[in-house]
C-alpha cells in the first residue's frame, strides 16, 4: 500500500467539512442569498401534495453581474463549463462558481473521484505554459493552495492523501521526479514550492515529521503566508447526479492573502517598481483513481496534489481585476464610541473605513453588545459610556430622564432571519434504494423553507422528540405528552404541508432537524420573534395546550401556568431571549473509572451561540458546536467532547440570526407566513428587499413619539414580518458640541453614502435594505437635534470619559487642590469665563448623570471651587460697590445738599 | 501597597529602553512596517486562540481593527488549549488567563514552550464573577453577597443548600430558600478555573484540599485548570457554557463563575464578594482597577520571559480598600518572540499593532463590556513585551501615542484614583443593599429585616439627607488622598436609599458603581437640601457684604453730614 505515511489519527466516523469559504469564517460581506421563491407565494399547499423533487429550490448562486463569464475545460473535460458570476471590481467578497456539464462526484461524502478543486492564484499570464498556450494562466506555484490542517478529521475523505496538499510526487512513486519541486528530504517528498507575489519563495510548506511532545514539540505549518483556516482554497466542490455543481468562493485580497497581494501594487516589475499582479481562480477537474494517479498507485481515493503537472494541464484559469485596496482607517485614531446591537454591526463594520476617509478623519469604534446594554448605556450611564448607543426598541420613557431627551436616528433596516444550510438526503425507499428523483439531487443545496409562527414555536421550545434523548425508549415519568411528538421537522406533518419536497427527503442530523441554533444574551431580536410566534392564533393555541395532528407543547414552553411546571405561563412577559427550559437529561451507560458518566442534556446536544453572527457562522459550516461524542480518555464529568462538523451533503442546521450575517456566510433563509394568517392558502414571506420595505411600511409607533417600532404580528400583504429598525439614539445634552459635531457627521454618512447597496468599502452590505426617504428625513431632523439640543440644560457641561481621556492634561491645573479626580471635569470654560451667580445654580439642573459617576462625587468639590473665583468677583463687586455707593452717596448728597444748604466745605 | 508606583514605573521605562535597544539592531534589518498610520496596508492575517475569559474584549478589539485593514482570526477555545497550540507552532500567538504551567501541581502534563519563544502580556483586567439563578418566592435575587469562605465551601460541596445558616449571616436581608445548591464549572481546561482554585487554596486551604482529596485528587491538589467535579456538580465547555446553564429557568438554585462580561450579556445578576474591608462588592471596571493596584506583576528581569509581567494575586485576595473585588485578574496575550515555522516579520508587525492597539485606544471600549481599562505601569511594560516581536514598528510603540483612559501625567491610574467607594449598605452586618448586580443592575430586591436586629430603617433614613453632603466631600477626600485613607470614609457614610426598605427609590442606581458621594448628589439634584441651603445663605451673605458697606458709608456719612 502507496499511502503516504501521516501521523494523524484516522478521522473519526463523524465527518469533517468542507473547505474554503465557511471554512475561512471570516470575511466581508458575502453575495445576497437568491430566492428562487416570489415573496408572498404559496407552496404546494394542502399536505403533500405531489412531492416534486427540487421543489424548495436548487439554485443557491449569487446573482450574475456584467463581469460574470463562463470558461469550459480542454481534453478530457471538454463538456465542464464553469462559470464564475463576477470577476471584476473585486474585493474581500464571495463569488459564485457553478457548472455544468461534469462527471458526477463518486461517493458524496468521502469525494473518492470526479470532484472540482477551486483557489486563488498570482502571476502574468505564463504564454510559455507548455499544455496550454492557448489559455495561458499562473504557475502552479503561485497558487494558494494546500493549507492542511494537523488533523485529518477537517477534511470530508475517508483517509488523507495529497490531494489538498502541495506534495507533487513522492520517493515511492513511479513518477517520482526530484526536479519537479522541492524534495523533502526527510519525508520523500517533492513539493511544489509557493511563491510569493513580492518574490518570496517557501520550499517546505509543513514538517511532516511534526510532534506535540511538550517537551520537544516540532510545529507541523511553515508557511507564512497562508494556513488552515485563511486559506481560501476549495479541496473538494461536488458534481451533483445531473453533472452540475456550485460553490460560493471568498475571494480575497492582499489583506486576506499577503501572498498573493490581489488589487495591492507588490509585484516587482524588471527593472524595477512594482505593480499589481494580475490574480486568477483556478479550477481543477479531478477525475478518477486509475486517471489521476501515478500508474503502481493503486487506491479507490484520488490521492494526487491538483498542482502536479498532469492534473494541472486540466486546470481552467479565470482571470480576476480586483479593486485597488483602498486605504485603511488611521490605527490608533481617538475613536468616538457607539455601543450597539448586532443587527446594524456588519452595516458599521463596513462605513468605518469610509467614515475615517472623510473631512477630519473621523473614527468610530462599534462596541457590539445587546440592545439592553445599549439602552442602559443612555439610561444609567457608569465609566466607559459611549456617547452614542444603537437599538431597536426605544427607552421606556418611564426610563428615560426628562432632562436629557434622547434623540433617534434611524440608521439600518433589516431583519431577523431564520437561515439555514440543508441539503439534500433523499429518503431510502422500502426496496433499499434512494427515492429515484430526489437521488438525482443528493447533496444539492435547498432554497428555502416555509416556516409558520407555529413551527418556530415548535423549533424553540424543545417539543420534538429529538430534542428529549431517547425519550421513546425511556418513557420517563411526566414526558408522556412527548410520544406522540415528531422526532423533527422531517416528520412533523405540519412542516411537510408547507414544504413537501421533504416528504423525500431524510435528515441525517436529526436533532438538528428539531431546533434552531440561538444566541445566549438577550436581544430585541429575540423579543420580537416571540411576538410574532405570540401573536398568531394558531401558535398561540399550540403553546397553550392544544395538540396539533397530535403533537403536543413541551410543557414548560406552555403558556398555561397550570400545567407550566414552573407554575409561571410561558410568554408573559414576552421573552427577550431563548430559553431551555426542560431540564430534561438522557442518563449515560458509558463508565469511566467505574463511575458512571454524566447525562446528556439539552445544552449538550442543543448549544447556544454566542452572538448571531457566531450563529450564522456555525450553519454556514454545519457545525454547532454540540458536545456528544464520548471520549474515553475524559473524566465522567467532561467526557463528552465536540462533535465536529457535520458530514458535507448531509448539512442540517437552522439558526435564527439577522439578514446581514446569513448574506455574509452564504446561508439559505426561511420564508414566513404572518401571524394571524393561518389559512389554508397562507402566503410566506422572504426576507429581501420587498420584504422587508412591506415590513417597515408596517411599523407601529411607539411609547416615544416619532419611533416607529417593528410589528411582528403584522398582516399587512407581503410584509416580511420580522423587518427590524436599528436607532442610533443619543443624549445630545449630555454631548460636547465636539462630540455632537462627530455623531451628526456618522449619522449623515450612515443615511447617505452609507445607504448605497454593494459590497465595497463604505456601502450598505447585501442583507440590508437602504432606509426609506421618510426614515432618512427622520434622522436628518434629528442630526438637527443633535447639534442643537434642546436648551434645558444651559451650559454643556457634561464631558463624556471619551472627552476625559483626550484631555488628561486639564488635571495638571488641579493637580494643587486635592481634586485631581475630576480631570476631565467640565469647568475649563466655566471656571475661566467666571460666569454670573446664576451659573452657580446650573451645575445642579444640569442632571450629572452623564457625566461618569466618579466625576459626580467630584462635583460637589467642583462647587466649591467655583465659589472661590466667584467668591473673589463678589468681593472685588463689594468693594467697587462700596466706593460706587460711597460715590453715589456723595453725588446723591451733592444734589441732595444742592438745595438744601450750601456743602461744608464752602 | 509594597512597591512604590514610581519606582515601579521607572523600573519599566529602564526596562523599556533596555529591550528597545536589544531589539532595535535585529529590526534595523527588517523594518519596512507601517510608518504613517493611514493607510498601513502592508498588514497579513495573524491567527491566535485560547482564553474565553478575555475574548468579549479581544473579540472586540479585532473588530475595531478591521477598519484599519488587519485581519486577527481569534478562536475561544479555553486557555489551555491556546498554549498547546502556541507551543505546537499551530497558532501565531495565545490568550492565557495564565502563563505555561512547567511545573503543573495538579498531575497535569507539564508545557515546555521553546526557550525564548514567547512572552507574556497582560492585555484584559477584569473579574471573575459568580453569576447565579436563584428565586426567592417566585422573585429573582440580585443582591447576593457570599464571603469567600462561603464560595469555597460552595463549589467544594460543604455547603450544599442554600438556607445554610452561613449564607444567611452574608444576607441579613434575604430568606433565602431550602434549595440545593448546584455549582457549575468548567468542563474544559480553563485559566479562569486555575485561578479560582489558587484562589480557595489560597484563602481556605483546609477546605480545598480536603475537596481535592473526595473528589480523587490527591495529592495533586494544586491549582487546576481542569476543575475536579463530584456528584451534584455540572460542568460546562467554555464561558458560554457555564452562562447558557446558569441562565435556565430549570437551573434554578445554580451558580457558576464567569468572566463578568458574560453576566451582563445574559442579564445576570452576579455575587457581591465579601473583601478584607469587609464590604461585598462586584467587579466594576473601577473596583477592578484598585484591586489590581495589589497584584504583584513582576518586573524583575525583563529578560525572563518565564516570569516577567506574570501575576501574584495573592496581595488582591486580602487588600484592606473597600473598593477590591478580590477575584480579579488579569487576562494575558502570549505573544511570539521569534521567527519561525509559519511565523514571519510581517506577521509580528501586524501582531505588534494589533497589541498596541489593544493596549490603547482598545482600553477605551473595555469599560462598556465589563472590563477594566490596563494602567499606565503595564502600559508601559509591555511595550517593551511588544517590542520583543519580531517586525514590530518600535518606533510607533511610545506612550505619547498611547489613548488609554487611565493615563494622567502622574503616572496614577486615574480609574483606581477616581473609583467610587461601596456605600454603606454593602458592608458586611445587618444591612443589605436592594440594588440589583451584574447584567441585572436594574433589578431590585426587597430585602426585610425580619432576621435581624440590625438599625432600623427609620435611623438609616433620618440620617440620609443631613449627612449626605458632608459624606459625599469626605469619600472623595478619601479617594484622593490614597487608599490607605479608605477606613475613615467608610466609617462616615451612613446614607444611601438602597437601605432603607421604604420606596423602591434605587431602580436605576447601581449602588456599587454608585458610591455614598453619587447618592448624595442625586438627592441633591432631585430636591432642596443642605448644599442648595448653604448656597443661599452664601449669596445672601455675599449680597449683603456687596451691599452693605456702601449703604452703610452712605447711612454713615448722613449721619456725619447733619
Amino acid at each position: 500500500m502507496n499511502r503516504p505515511q501521516r501521523l494523524h489519527a484516522r478521522r473519526d466516523a463523524r465527518g469533517g467539512t468542507r473547505r474554503g469559504l465557511l471554512g475561512a469564517g471570516a470575511g466581508a460581506a458575502v453575495g445576497l442569498v437568491v430566492f428562487l421563491t416570489v415573496p408572498g407565494i404559496q407552496p404546494g399547499a394542502g399536505a403533500a401534495a405531489n412531492p416534486l423533487a427540487g421543489s424548495q429550490g436548487v439554485v443557491t448562486t449569487l446573482p450574475t453581474t456584467s463581469s460574470a463569464v463562463t470558461v469550459s475545460g480542454q481534453g478530457t473535460y471538454a463538456g465542464l463549463k464553469v462559470s464564475v458570476n463576477q470577476t471584476a471590481n473585486l474585493v474581500d467578497q464571495a463569488v459564485s462558481v457553478s457548472w455544468t456539464g461534469g462527471t458526477p462526484t463518486q461517493s458524496s461524502n468521502t469525494f473518492q473521484s470526479d470532484y472540482l478543486q477551486i483557489f486563488e492564484c498570482w502571476g502574468d499570464p505564463q504564454s510559455t505554459d507548455p499544455v496550454n498556450t492557448t489559455d495561458p494562466g499562473p504557475l502552479p506555484n503561485q497558487c494558494q493552495f494546500g493549507a492542511e490542517a494537523t488533523s485529518s478529521s477537517a477534511y470530508p475523505v475517508k483517509e488523507p492523501g495529497f490531494e489538498y496538499s502541495r506534495v507533487l510526487t513522492s520517493k515511492s512513486w513511479s513518477n517520482y521526479d526530484p526536479s519537479i519541486g522541492w524534495p523533502d528530504p526527510s519525508t520523500g517528498y517533492v513539493v511544489s514550492p509557493f511563491q510569493a507575489v513580492d518574490g518570496t519563495v517557501v520550499d517546505q510548506q509543513a514538517d511532516y515529521n511534526w510532534n506535540l511532545n511538550p517537551f520537544d514539540p516540532k510545529p507541523f505549518w511553515l508557511n507564512q503566508y497562508f494556513r488552515f483556516g485563511t486559506s481560501n482554497e476549495v479541496d473538494f466542490a461536488r458534481t451533483y447526479a445531473d453533472g452540475t455543481g456550485q460553490q460560493l468562493f471568498q475571494v480575497q485580497t492582499g489583506l486576506q492573502a499577503p501572498g498573493l497581494g490581489c488589487g495591492q501594487q507588490l509585484q516587482p516589475v524588471a527593472g524595477g517598481g512594482t505593480k499589481v499582479p494580475q490574480c486568477w481562480l483556478v479550477v481543477v477537474p479531478r477525475g478518477t483513481p486509475v486517471q489521476e494517479n501515478p500508474s503502481g498507485v493503486d487506491d479507490p481515493n484520488v490521492l494526487t496534489s491538483p498542482l502536479t503537472p498532469s492534473a494541472w494541464a486540466n486546470r481552467i484559469a479565470i482571470p480576476l481585476q480586483f479593486n485597488t485596496v483602498g486605504s485603511s482607517c488611521a490605527i490608533n485614531a481617538d475613536a468616538s464610541q457607539i455601543i450597539g446591537n448586532e443587527m446594524a454591526s456588519s452595516a458599521v463594520a463596513s462605513w468605518q473605513p469610509a467614515l475615517c476617509n472623510q473631512p477630519g478623519s473621523p473614527t468610530f469604534s462599534y462596541i457590539q453588545n445587546t440592545d439592553d446594554q445599549a439602552r442602559q448605556n443612555l439610561t444609567n450611564p457608569t465609566y466607559g459610556s459611549a456617547g452614542m448607543s444603537v437599538y431597536t426598541d426605544p427607552v421606556d420613557p418611564s426610563q428615560a430622564d426628562p432632562s436629557n431627551p434622547i434623540v433617534y436616528a434611524p440608521l439600518t433596516l433589516s431583519g431577523v432571519a431564520v437561515a439555514f444550510n440543508i441539503q439534500r438526503v433523499p429518503v431510502t425507499l422500502p426496496s433499499g434504494l434512494p427515492q429515484p428523483d430526489e437521488s438525482l439531487l443528493a447533496g444539492t443545496q435547498v432554497g428555502t423553507i416555509y416556516l409558520t409562527p407555529r413551527l418556530m414555536a415548535k423549533l424553540l421550545s424543545q417539543s420534538y422528540q429529538g430534542q428529549l434523548q431517547d425519550v421513546s425508549a425511556r418513557k420517563p415519568a411526566g414526558y408522556a405528552w412527548a410520544l406522540h411528538n415528531p422526532f423533527d421537522l422531517l416528520t412533523d406533518p405540519d412542516f411537510l404541508q408547507w414544504n413537501p419536497e421533504f416528504t423525500l427527503l431524510a435528515a441525517n442530523y436529526a436533532i438538528n432537524a428539531g431546533t434552531a441554533l440561538v444566541e445566549e444574551p438577550t436581544a430585541d431580536a429575540a423579543s420580537a420573534v416571540w411576538q410574532w410566534i405570540l401573536a398568531d392564533p394558531e401558535a398561540k393555541a399550540w403553546l397553550n395546550g392544544t395538540p396539533d395532528q397530535g403533537m403536543q407543547v413541551n410543557p414548560y414552553y406552555s403558556t398555561n401556568p397550570k400545567t407550566n411546571p414552573s407554575g409561571v405561563a410561558f410568554g408573559d412577559p414576552v421573552p427577550n431571549n431563548y430559553p431551555k427550559s426542560d431540564p430534561y437529561c438522557e442518563p449515560s451507560n458509558e463508565v469511566i473509572g467505574g463511575v458512571a458518566v454524566r447525562p446528556l442534556c439539552i445544552l449538550d446536544w442543543s448549544p447556544y451561540a454566542l452572538t448571531m453572527q457566531a450563529g450564522a457562522q456555525a450553519t454556514g459550516a454545519a457545525n454547532d458546536g454540540a458536545k456528544t461524542t464520548f471520549n474515553p480518555a475524559g473524566t465522567p464529568n467532561t467526557a463528552w467532547g465536540a462533535n465536529g462538523p457535520q458530514v458535507p451533503g448531509t448539512h442540517f442546521v437552522i439558526s435564527i440570526t439577522d439578514t446581514a450575517s446569513a448574506a455574509r456566510y452564504g446561508l439559505q433563509t426561511a420564508s414566513l407566513s404572518r401571524a394571524g394568517d393561518d389559512t389554508a392558502t397562507r402566503s410566506f414571506v422572504a426576507p429581501d428587499a420587498a420584504g422587508l420595505i412591506a415590513g417597515e411600511q408596517a411599523f407601529v409607533p411607539s411609547a416615544v413619539a416619532g419611533v416607529l417600532v417593528p410589528n411582528p404580528s403584522t398582516t399587512a400583504p407581503g410584509a416580511y414580518p420580522l423587518a427590524t429598525l436599528s436607532y442610533g439614539a443619543t443624549t445630545p445634552s449630555t454631548l460636547t458640541p465636539a462630540q455632537r459635531k462627530l455623531y451628526t457627521q456618522f449619522i449623515l454618512y450612515a443615511i447617505g453614502d452609507g445607504q448605497t447597496q454593494g459590497v465595497q468599502t463604505g456601502q450598505l452590505p447585501p442583507g440590508y435594505v437602504p432606509l426609506p426617504g421618510s426614515l432618512r428625513l427622520q434622522a436628518l431632523n434629528a442630526t438637527n437635534a443633535i447639534l442643537n439640543p434642546p436648551a434645558a440644560p444651559s451650559t454643556p457641561t457634561p464631558t463624556s470619559p471619551a472627552t476625559l481621556n483626550t484631555a488628561p492634561s486639564g488635571s495638571t491645573a488641579n493637580a494643587s487642590t486635592p481634586f485631581t479626580a475630576d480631570t476631565g471635569s467640565p469647568v475649563p470654560d466655566a471656571g475661566t469665563g467666571s460666569t454670573p451667580f446664576s451659573g452657580s445654580s446650573a451645575p445642579h439642573t444640569a442632571r450629572p448623570v452623564t457625566l461618569s459617576l466618579v466625576h459626580t462625587s467630584v462635583l460637589t468639590a467642583g462647587d466649591i471651587r467655583f465659589f472661590l473665583p466667584l467668591l473673589l468677583l463678589i468681593g472685588i463687586g463689594a468693594a467697587v460697590g462700596s466706593l460706587v455707593l460711597a460715590r453715589t452717596n456723595k453725588a446723591v448728597a451733592g444734589v441732595a445738599g444742592a438745595p438744601t444748604g450750601p456743602p461744608a466745605g464752602e | 501597597m509594597t512597591t512604590d508606583p514610581y519606582t515601579r514605573i521607572a523600573r519599566m521605562l529602564r526596562a523599556t529602553a533596555l529591550a528597545v535597544a536589544a531589539t532595535a539592531l535585529a529590526l534595523v534589518v527588517c523594518v519596512a512596517g507601517p510608518s504613517g498610520p493611514a493607510g498601513a496596508t502592508s498588514y497579513v492575517p495573524v491567527t491566535g486562540d485560547g482564553s474565553s475569559w478575555s475574548a468579549g474584549a479581544l473579540d472586540q478589539w479585532i473588530a475595531d481593527v478591521h477598519a484599519d485593514g488587519i485581519q486577527i482570526n481569534y478562536t475561544s477555545d479555553g486557555s489551555t488549549t491556546g498554549r498547546n497550540n502556541f507551543i505546537t507552532g499551530q497558532s501565531d500567538f495565545a490568550a492565557s488567563d495564565i502563563p505555561f504551567q512547567t511545573n503543573p501541581g495538579d498531575g497535569s502534563a507539564p508545557e515546555h514552550p521553546q526557550a525564548g519563544s514567547y512572552a507574556y502580556m497582560p492585555i484584559t483586567a477584569g473579574g471573575t464573577v459568580f453569576m447565579y439563578n436563584l428565586k426567592i418566592n417566585g422573585q429573582r435575587v440580585t443582591n447576593l453577597r457570599l464571603s469567600g469562605a462561603n464560595i469555597t465551601k460552595i463549589f467544594t460541596g460543604a455547603i450544599s443548600n442554600w438556607d445554610d445558616p452561613a449564607l444567611a449571616a452574608d444576607n441579613p436581608g434575604l430568606q433565602l430558600p431550602n434549595q440545593s445548591i448546584v455549582p457549575v464549572v468548567r468542563s474544559d481546561g480553563s485559566g479562569t478555573s486555575f485561578e479560582f482554585t489558587q484562589w480557595m487554596i489560597s484563602q481556605n486551604p483546609g477546605l480545598w484540599n480536603s475537596y481535592c482529596s473526595k473528589a480523587g485528587r490527591a495529592p495533586a491538589c494544586g491549582s487546576t485548570s481542569f476543575y475536579p467535579t463530584v456528584t451534584g456538580m455540572i460542568a460546562q465547555n467554555g464561558d458560554l457554557g457555564v452562562a447558557s446553564y446558569v441562565s435556565q429557568a430549570f437551573a434554578s438554585g445554580s451558580i457558576g463563575y464567569v468572566n463578568y462580561y458574560y453576566a451582563l450579556a445574559s442579564h445576570f445578576p452576579v455575587v457581591q464578594l465579601l473583601n478584607s474591608a469587609g464590604y461585598y462588592t462586584e467587579p466594576t471596571p473601577q473596583n477592578v482597577a484598585v484591586s489590581l493596584l495589589q497584584d504583584k506583576v513582576d518586573t524583575t528581569d525583563v529578560n525572563n520571559p518565564a516570569l516577567y509581567l506574570t501575576q501574584q494575586l495573592q496581595g488582591v485576595y486580602t487588600d484592606p480598600d473597600p473598593r477590591t473585588y478580590p477575584l480579579s485578574s488579569y487576562g494575558y496575550l502570549i505573544l511570539p518572540t521569534k521567527v519561525g515555522s509559519s511565523f514571519s516579520t510581517a506577521k509580528g508587525s501586524t501582531l505588534a499593532a494589533f497589541a498596541y492597539y489593544s493596549m490603547c485606544q482598545g482600553q477605551q471600549q473595555s469599560a462598556a463590556l465589563g472590563y477594566s481599562p490596563m494602567p499606565i505601569n503595564l502600559v508601559e511594560a509591555s511595550f517593551a513585551q511588544i517590542a520583543k516581536i519580531p517586525g514590530a514598528n518600535v518606533q510607533s510603540i511610545n506612550i505619547q501615542g498611547c489613548n488609554n483612559p487611565t493615563f494622567t501625567p502622574t503616572g496614577v491610574n486615574l480609574l483606581a484614583q477616581t473609583a467610587p467607594y461601596p456605600p454603606a449598605c454593602d458592608k458586611q452586618g445587618p444591612t443589605q443593599c436592594t440594588t440589583g448586580t451584574g447584567g441585572a443592575v436594574a433589578v431590585v430586591t426587597p430585602v426585610s429585616r425580619t432576621s435581624t436586629a440590625g438599625p432600623s430603617s427609620t435611623t438609616a433614613t433620618g440620617a440620609a439627607g443631613a449627612a449626605g453632603a458632608a459624606a459625599a466631600s469626605t469619600a472623595a477626600g478619601g479617594g484622593t488622598a490614597g487608599s490607605s485613607s479608605a477606613a475613615t470614609s467608610q466609617t462616615c457614610d451612613p446614607t444611601t436609599g438602597a437601605c432603607t426598605p421604604t420606596s423602591g427609590s434605587t431602580g436605576s442606581a447601581d449602588p456599587s458603581l454608585a458610591p455614598t458621594a453619587e447618592t448624595a448628589t442625586l438627592a441633591t439634584a432631585t430636591g432642596w437640601s443642605t448644599t442648595q441651603t448653604l448656597l443661599l445663605l452664601i449669596g445672601l451673605v455675599l449680597l449683603a457684604l456687596m451691599l452693605v458697606p456702601g449703604l452703610m458709608s452712605r447711612r454713615l456719612e448722613r449721619k456725619r453730614s447733619p
